[in-house]
């Protein structure tokens, strides 16, 4: 702070000093040369100032010498004078051409009358004290104006000051263009153009702007005088404020729109943007399954040979819609369990979104049912009019054409077991699951639930009944779900006698498989396909031993899109 | 005036003699057949045009020159007394009028041949004026290229105006010879303010030369477009 007093107090000292030291203690200035001057390169004058002489203003007083390519040691004789003194205005000398040596040196000097004293001299090269005339003629024409009327361009023209010769090329002139509005303090300039005209851009209408030129030689110093001014103005009608409000206004008005675009078609953006990406599914499993990473159950159902899992490589993508589930549990499970069309499992259907569209509506296979099921439809009605008709079926068997048909409700979640036995009352016994590996309560407890209402049962008809035979797929196998483990221990107790029943004709149906596929119950499941029902109402099972191999390297079945192949999941099982 | 004494003229043929004696460089191409110089042929109108861009470029950037010189080396009191030594200019001796109405009598002839004198006196003090430079301490990087680029340009335009007096005069190829004038010795170490008042004669001298050269080009430009008006 005190820096700053004393900083700002040594400058006022100073000026002040200055100040004094200038207007009364320094004595009047004798006087001198303020120039010499050429405007043409052909002639020049020399101007010289008396300041407070006053005495000396008389012409005569003050005289001019010069010397010419000399050096000014020379003797006073070799010196002339002014060869005319100036009569327009006093205190000049004037050089006419004939004086006048271009590129020589020149030495003046100012002195007294008597030529005693010497008050002032001056050398110079007539070439370096050009400064032309101004350019003479400016004039201006609109050259064009912006859209909304507000800017404007024009192109300036001029003239070469008269006395300058540059036809002859004697003098090469450079321009300087200085514009300004007229409110404003500032003069723009603009670059040196060496032709007599030049373009100015981005004038604004309704402002009055004052345009000048001066010239300057190629290669000189010193710039001329300015030229007269030239006031351009153009005022314009169109004002810039509604055009902005109109920007904004329409730019609102488009962002609204697009707003309600995006909003209205909110679900089907998201679609496009983010497309749904197929969760884990496996026709004919319990995502649950998958999810959870119940691999021993899954491997358990994609062990089966692939003719048993038909839900699997349904080539018909389309969700099970709930009228078909409607209809499995309807003739499938056992009036005991639930006489209404309830579905056979909220679990069971697929909530994932691993569908092609979802609004594609499921199509009936119809021409893989119709050589085989032409009456199912209408056994199906006679057996539970009470429930809807199927509108969708797979068959179960694929290849065996002339066999009695058998019919097998699709069920994806459905687990697969081993026919143990059959009973006389027309019941196959079943081979309950061994393993089951379970990692949460939560889980036990929706399979439970599931499990409850997945009842299953395969019923075996008489042939005299109309002749089907129907296999029932269906959920998890528990021996704690209570309807299944009714129909198991009756069948459990005959697993034993599955061999027995595999070689005697019995009036009650039975199956026939091979001894090898018997064998196989006790640790390993081996699982068969019916084939279909002979005369005598007897299951034909395939036979194993070629399809045991293939169960687990199973190439050639055809996997639905973006389903994970069973053979994949096979070779993580445990 | 003394062009027109015939004594002057047979000094002149006397001057000019040793130039007709040497070699001549071949320039034009047209004209000679089986030429080795591989420069193609150009119009005399274009020749003159850049003939006078070269002078032109070659006045500025020696201004320039000039300019920086005085603000780098010469101390301040001293800058009144640039032409002190303006007078002995190296080239005073040459036979070259000063005045504008002396240059308008003169031919395109001796418009040419005193452009052409001027330009090959030139040529050998710019090399010299080249070595005191590097000589300097602290001279500038841009000093010494535009030095260096008019020396160059200098060799160019010399070139341009033999083709252009061969073209326009129809004479023989003037061979190229170096100045007479010793004026440049460099007897031993200077003193500093010697050496830097003499340079920046050098250069003023130089300057005032290439406007010289320029002025007379553009004269003759004139005459070829429109005699009338430039006479």
């Amino acid at each position: 702070m005190a820096l700053k007093f004393s900083y700002i107090g040594s400058k006022w000292i100073c000026l002040l000093f200055y100040l004094i030291l200038f207007t009364a203690m320094v004595p009047p200035r004798h006087p001198h040369l303020t120039g010499c001057v050429s405007t043409n390169l052909e002639t020049f004058r020399c101007r010289w100032n008396v300041d407070y002489f006053q005495n000396l203003s008389q012409p005569g007083d003050l005289r001019l010498f010069y010397i010419n390519n000399k050096p000014p040691h020379a003797p006073p004789k070799e010196w002339s004078e002014c060869p005319h003194y100036s009569t327009d205005r006093p205190n000049e000398c004037f050089f006419n051409e004939n004086h006048t040596t271009v590129w020589a040196y020149y030495s003046v000097q100012l002195r007294s009358k008597d030529l005693a004293i010497l008050y002032d001299e001056n050398r110079f090269n007539v070439e370096d004290i050009v400064q032309p005339d101004p350019p003479v003629g400016l004039n201006w024409t609109l050259l064009n104006m912006s859209l909304t009327g507000a800017y404007y361009d024009i192109m300036l023209s001029w003239k070469p000051p008269r006395s300058a010769d540059v036809e002859m090329g004697w003098m090469t002139l450079q321009y300087e263009i200085q514009y300004r509005s007229v409110t404003s303090e500032l003069w723009e300039v603009v670059d040196l153009v060496k032709n007599t005209q030049r373009s100015i851009y981005g004038l604004q209408t309704n402002v009055n702007h004052e345009v000048r030129v001066r010239c300057k030689m190629h290669g000189g110093k010193e710039f001329g005088e300015f030229s007269n001014s030239v006031f351009v103005h153009i005022s314009s009608k169109v004002s810039t404020f509604p055009v902005v409000a109109l920007f904004i206004f329409g730019s609102l008005c488009l962002v609204a729109i697009l707003m309600l675009v995006v909003i209205s078609q909110q679900e089907k953006l998201m679609v496009i943007l983010l497309p749904p990406v197929p969760g884990p599914k496996i026709r004919g499993i319990d995502p649950e399954i998958l999810k959870k990473g119940k691999l021993r159950e899954l491997t358990s159902i994609l062990g089966a040979p692939p003719e048993l899992r038909p839900e699997l490589y349904n080539n018909d993508i389309e969700e099970q819609n709930d009228t078909l589930t409607d209809l499995d549990t309807d003739w499938l499970m056992d009036h005991s369990l639930s006489s209404n069309c309830s579905p056979l499992s909220v679990g069971f259907r697929d909530d994932d979104s691993g569908r092609a569209s979802c609004c594609d509506p499921d199509l009936p296979s119809e021409l893989e049912v119709s050589p085989f099921h032409p009456l199912t439809p209408t056994q199906i009605l006679s057996k539970e009019p009470s429930c809807p008709a199927a509108s969708e079926q797979s068959t179960l068997v694929q290849g065996s054409t002339g066999v009695e048909p058998l019919f097998v409700a699709p069920s994806r979640e459905a687990l697969y077991t081993q026919v143990s036995g059959v009973r006389s009352s027309g019941n196959v016994l079943l081979s309950p699951e061994v393993d089951k590996t379970t990692n949460e309560d939560s889980e036990k407890d929706m399979t439970e639930k599931e499990k409850e209402k997945k009842a299953f049962q395969l019923l075996v008809m008489n042939a005299d009944d109309g002749g089907y035979t129907s296999e029932l797929n269906a959920g998890n196998m528990s021996p704690r779900s209570s309807e299944g483990d009714m129909s198991e221990r009756d069948m459990s107790d005959h697993s034993k006698a599955g061999e027995d029943l595999s070689s005697s004709p019995s009036p009650s149906p039975y199956y026939k498989s091979d001894t090898s596929s018997m064998s196989a119950l006790a640790p390993v499941p081996v699982y068969t396909m019916v084939e279909g029902v002979d005369t005598q109402n007897s299951l034909l099972l395939t036979p194993n031993s070629t399809l045991a191999p293939q169960m687990i390297n199973q190439k050639s079945v055809p996997t639905p899109d973006g389903y994970l192949a069973p053979d994949l999941l096979s070779s993580v099982t445990l | 005036m003394w062009f027109s004494s015939g004594m002057q003229r047979a000094v002149w043929a006397v001057l000019l003699w040793p130039y007709l004696l040497t070699l001549c460089i071949p320039l034009v191409c047209k004209e000679e057949q089986g030429s080795l110089t591989r420069c193609p042929s150009i119009s005399q109108e274009k020749l003159l045009d850049r003939v006078i861009q070269h002078a032109e470029l070659i006045y500025r950037v020696s201004e320039e020159s000039c300019s920086l010189f005085q603000e780098m080396f010469v101390p301040f009191p001293m800058r009144l007394q640039r032409n002190q030594a303006g007078y002995a200019c190296i080239t005073k001796e040459l036979p070259i009028p000063s005045s504008k109405s002396e240059i308008q009598q003169m031919s395109d002839k001796w418009l040419l041949h005193s452009v052409l004198m001027l330009v090959r006196s030139w040529i050998e003090p710019l090399v010299y004026l080249q070595t005191t430079l590097d000589l300097y301490d602290d001279a500038s990087e841009v000093l010494l290229n535009k030095t260096k680029w008019v020396s160059e340009k200098l060799l160019s335009l010399e070139q341009g105006v033999m083709v252009l007096i061969k073209k326009m005069l129809d004479e023989g190829m003037l061979p190229t010879t170096y100045s007479e004038q010793g004026l440049l010795h460099n007897d031993g170490q200077p003193e500093m303010l010697e050496s830097v008042m003499r340079d920046y004669t050098l250069l003023s001298c130089f300057k005032k030369d290439a406007h010289k050269m320029e002025t007379f080009l553009k004269l003759l430009k004139c005459r070829q477009t429109d005699i009338y008006n430039c006479a």
